[in-house]
């Protein structure tokens, strides 16, 4: 719809205040995502990471500073068609459940995308394929696990076409299983290319896994980096009440143990590190005995 | 004494035309004065028995003993208040429970239904209210107005203000930071060390509990499919998968890890730097 | 604060009845109102039981989970039958025992009345039991859309009554935990006064309002967020095709109405 042409960026915020009274809840927060990154929103409780993310949509509207949104400038006029660019998936599995089964759901949006039936029905069967839904599409929510519920609201969303996903502590309500499919989910959307993925987060372990972390602090960007840098700062993960990944604590706990492979954040690449150490080990062991 | 289930089985009837099953042939034997963790996937019947635990539902079959109750599905008698004094139970998301005007007497609302004194009551409550680490000066407040966290503690503090011998949590540290699910696993911890309560998490994240809890039950489908120590629970990690559980980060590192080495995994590490001794032992060999 | 209200739930299956559309059932409804009303003695009220009886045997539904949802009635039932037997003094004497008389006319225009209410509560149990809530709503919507000319905004009114009937379920298990969380702490409320009794219960409901607000701006929030804006057009997923199965449907209802009339 309307112009092609894109930005740069797919988020961009310039100077942007939100305030409640004459509290401010963000302060001046600045911030440039490029299209196709994945960002994770780290930070303690009440530091205004739901906040921002509201902003991004015009949930809540900022009292002050300008955002774009794939290059559209957010304003009354505009909510509509900004809507259109991002998808959003919320920390309450249940609430966000508007239709009585799985597929009127996901048919909720695109009814307000005022789609026709072929075209809905296209859609639903493809994104309920996508996440493995197909056989819960005409099952009640009451019926479903949260698991299931998330990935209905998330084939609900990704239904809808958006370039950028924000999920709002998506994986908090949910066990452990389904919170590892749903990083599984994000990681294989993130690897599609197509999509931006905003995600705030307390789960270390995802944050690992994402592009880019931003540590938001009473309101204001604390720290903006590469999470394998972020994520070694004990002070700032103390801050945040969070804890160092698995992953981190194995590497420094077999350093103090003389097997040193550097410091790393995802389990996968101490794996790696450690299979490079034992085998280099392994070599040089046999090269010097034969 | 303790706990004991002798085959109790219940079934959800008013949900619709089929009867879902909550408890199957459900058989446990528990002594008291530890710290159990009680694993399942959501829909495996965890809930349904720790509502048996204090009588908010009754079996359709079999026996239960609690201290020295018994409840016979035979007999549904009316459950004496002092089972419920003596076997306390937060449900999920407790904070979405409390309803006085302030938070202290949200907390003498136990002690005081349970016929204890005013003077008694205010003590107690002071004491559970230390116990879970929430200000004094919050008692004063509406519950409304506290943060998540705080709201969890004082929900917490509103069931051990009945001073029950047997403390049964639901999902006690869903949605809490990492840092405060720490905090309220080892106060719940102090409990039985410190206090000899018998204290049950019903959770679905092995990785918290792992470090604390003496034993392990695995529920899946209403029955207990495991009930054993960490130790036992290691050599059994087929069980976990089985119920639909992850394994902690620990203990699939150190599969992994041990597949790498071509060897025998280690015994459940109960930390990285239990994982890290391993390995490094591993090398030296 | 127990579910053991059964009347209003959906009933999972598969019979002709739970396909049909749901404009033809809720079509089906007014009609047979129109024949429990036309009814007036005995043979009438035994016909449209046995029509019922047929209906309901369609359902593939047991017979006992009409019969529970009645439970719940049963009370006002026996007392529209009471009410017409004692005071109700038409037509020959049948019992005579001192101030306590039973006439012929009062006891048939009390089973009548009754059966009535019961055959209503039947009829109701048989569309919530075989349609999904949101079909009736929409069922109901598709009738009332001739209304949407004189500026009633039936969609508006579907899509709340779509939202309520998907959210009373959850704020009754919400309500339902809050009331056991109580019973564990030693609420008993037999033992308690009047006076603290309805403070108790006032307070309690605080914490199941939050809730349902709560609830209420998370799904807001995630209705906006999905692009949909009051009175903003909007196309529609669910279209119903009437097919010959529904004419025969509402033909079968006119079938009592018909009799009715005559009899």
């Amino acid at each position: 719809m309307g112009t092609t042409d894109k930005s740069e960026h797919a988020v961009l915020l310039k100077h942007v205040y939100y305030g409640q009274g004459c509290t401010n809840v963000l302060k001046d927060v600045s911030l440039a995502i490029p299209h196709g990154q994945w960002v994770c929103i780290a930070g303690r409780n009440g530091a205004g990471k739901s906040t921002l993310i509201r902003l991004l949509n015009g949930l809540l509207l900022m009292t002050r500073g300008r955002i774009l949104i794939d290059g559209v400038e957010q304003n009354g006029c505009t909510l509509g068609e900004i809507r259109r660019h991002i998808g959003m998936v919320f920390a309450n599995p249940d609430d966000q459940f508007v239709g009585l089964t799985v597929e009127d759901d996901i048919a909720f949006g695109l009814e307000n995308l005022c789609l026709n039936r072929e075209e809905m029905e296209q859609r639903i069967r493809l994104y309920a394929e996508r996440l493995d839904i197909v056989h819960l599409r005409h099952r009640h929510p009451a019926t479903l696990s949260g698991g299931q519920k998330q990935r209905a609201a998330i084939a609900a969303v990704l239904a809808m076409e958006p370039a950028i996903i924000v999920l709002d502590e998506a994986a908090s309500m949910l066990d452990e299983m389904a919170k590892r499919d749903l990083l599984d989910l994000m990681r294989a959307m993130h690897d599609e290319g197509r999509y931006t993925i905003i995600s705030v987060t307390h789960d270390v372990e995802e944050m690992a896994e994402a592009d880019r972390m931003i540590v938001l602090d009473d309101g204001m960007i604390a720290a903006d980096g590469s999470p394998g840098e972020l994520l070694l700062q004990e002070e700032l993960l103390e801050h945040c009440r969070l804890k160092a990944p698995f992953a981190l604590q194995l590497c420094r706990e077999l350093k103090a143990r003389g097997i040193d492979i550097g410091e790393l954040v995802r389990e996968k690449e101490v794996l790696e590190a450690l299979w490079a150490y034992h085998s280099k080990r392994y070599l040089t062991a046999t090269g010097t005995g034969g | 004494m303790g706990i004991s289930f002798e085959e109790v089985s219940y079934c959800y009837r008013d949900r619709g035309m089929t009867p879902i099953l909550g408890l199957d042939g459900f058989h446990l034997k528990l002594e008291e004065g530890r710290m159990i963790a009680v694993l399942g996937a959501p829909g495996s019947g965890k809930s349904t028995f720790l509502q048996h635990l204090n009588g908010l539902i009754r079996a359709d079959e079999g026996v239960i003993r609690i201290l020295d109750y018994r409840l016979d599905s035979a007999e549904k008698g009316k459950i004496p208040a002092s089972l419920r004094q003596r076997v306390g139970l937060v449900f999920q998301y407790p904070e979405l429970q409390l309803f006085e005007e302030t938070v202290e007497k949200d907390l003498l609302f136990g002690p005081l239904n349970f016929g204890r004194s005013k003077d008694e009551a205010a003590e107690a409550v002071r004491r559970a209210a230390s116990f879970v680490g929430l200000d004094e000066e919050l008692l004063a407040q509406s519950p409304f107005k506290l943060s998540s966290g705080q709201m969890r503690k004082a929900a917490v503090a509103a069931v051990l203000a009945a001073d029950p011998e047997i403390l049964a949590l639901d999902e006690p540290t869903a949605s809490l930071d990492p840092a405060s699910r720490e905090d309220l696993m080892q106060r719940l911890h102090g409990l039985t060390r410190g206090q000899g309560k018998t204290v049950l998490i019903v959770t679905h994240r092995l990785e918290e509990v792992a470090a604390y809890a003496d034993e392990f039950v695995v529920i899946k489908d209403g029955r207990v499919i495991f009930h054993g120590t960490a130790r036992e629970l290691v050599h059994r990690q087929e069980v976990l998968e089985h119920a639909g559980l992850m394994a902690p980060s620990s203990m699939r590192m150190a599969g992994k890890l041990a597949a790498q080495l071509g060897v025998q995994p280690a015994e459940m590490p109960a930390d990285a730097a239990a994982l890290a001794d391993w390995y490094a032992g591993q090398l030296e060999l | 604060m127990k579910r053991k209200i059964i009347l209003g739930r959906y009933m999972e299956g598969d019979s002709w009845i739970h396909r049909l559309d749901p404009r033809a059932k809720t079509a089906a409804m007014p009609l047979f109102m129109v024949a429990v009303f036309l009814v007036d003695g005995y043979a009438g009220v035994l016909a449209l039981l046995l029509f019922t009886a047929v209906v309901i045997r369609a359902t593939g539904i047991p017979y006992r989970y009409y019969f529970r949802a009645m439970k719940p009635l049963m009370f006002l039932l026996l007392f529209i039958l009471a009410f017409h037997i004692l005071y109700d003094a038409g037509g020959g004497k049948l019992l005579d025992v001192g101030a306590f008389k039973v006439y012929a006319g009062g006891l048939e225009k009390g089973i009548v009345s009754a059966s009535r209410m019961a055959l209503f509560i039947m009829l109701a149990a048989v569309m919530t039991f075989t349609t999904q809530p949101e079909q009736l709503a929409q069922g109901l919507g598709s009738l009332l859309r001739p209304l949407t000319y004189i500026g009633v905004p039936t969609d508006r009114l579907v899509l709340m009554l779509g939202i309520a009937l998907r959210f009373i379920p959850t704020i009754f298990e919400e309500a339902e935990r809050l009331w056991k969380a109580q019973q564990s702490r030693g609420l008993d409320l037999s033992s308690q006064p009047l006076k603290e009794k309805a403070r108790l219960i006032i307070a309690l409901l605080v914490p199941v309002t939050t809730g349902a607000f709560r609830r209420a701006i998370g799904l807001a929030d995630s209705m906006e967020a999905r692009g949909f804006r009051l009175g903003a057009p909007r196309s529609r997923y669910r279209v119903h095709v009437w097919k010959r199965a529904d004419t025969l449907f509402i033909a079968l209802f006119l079938l009592p109405v018909a009799a009715a009339a005559l009899l």
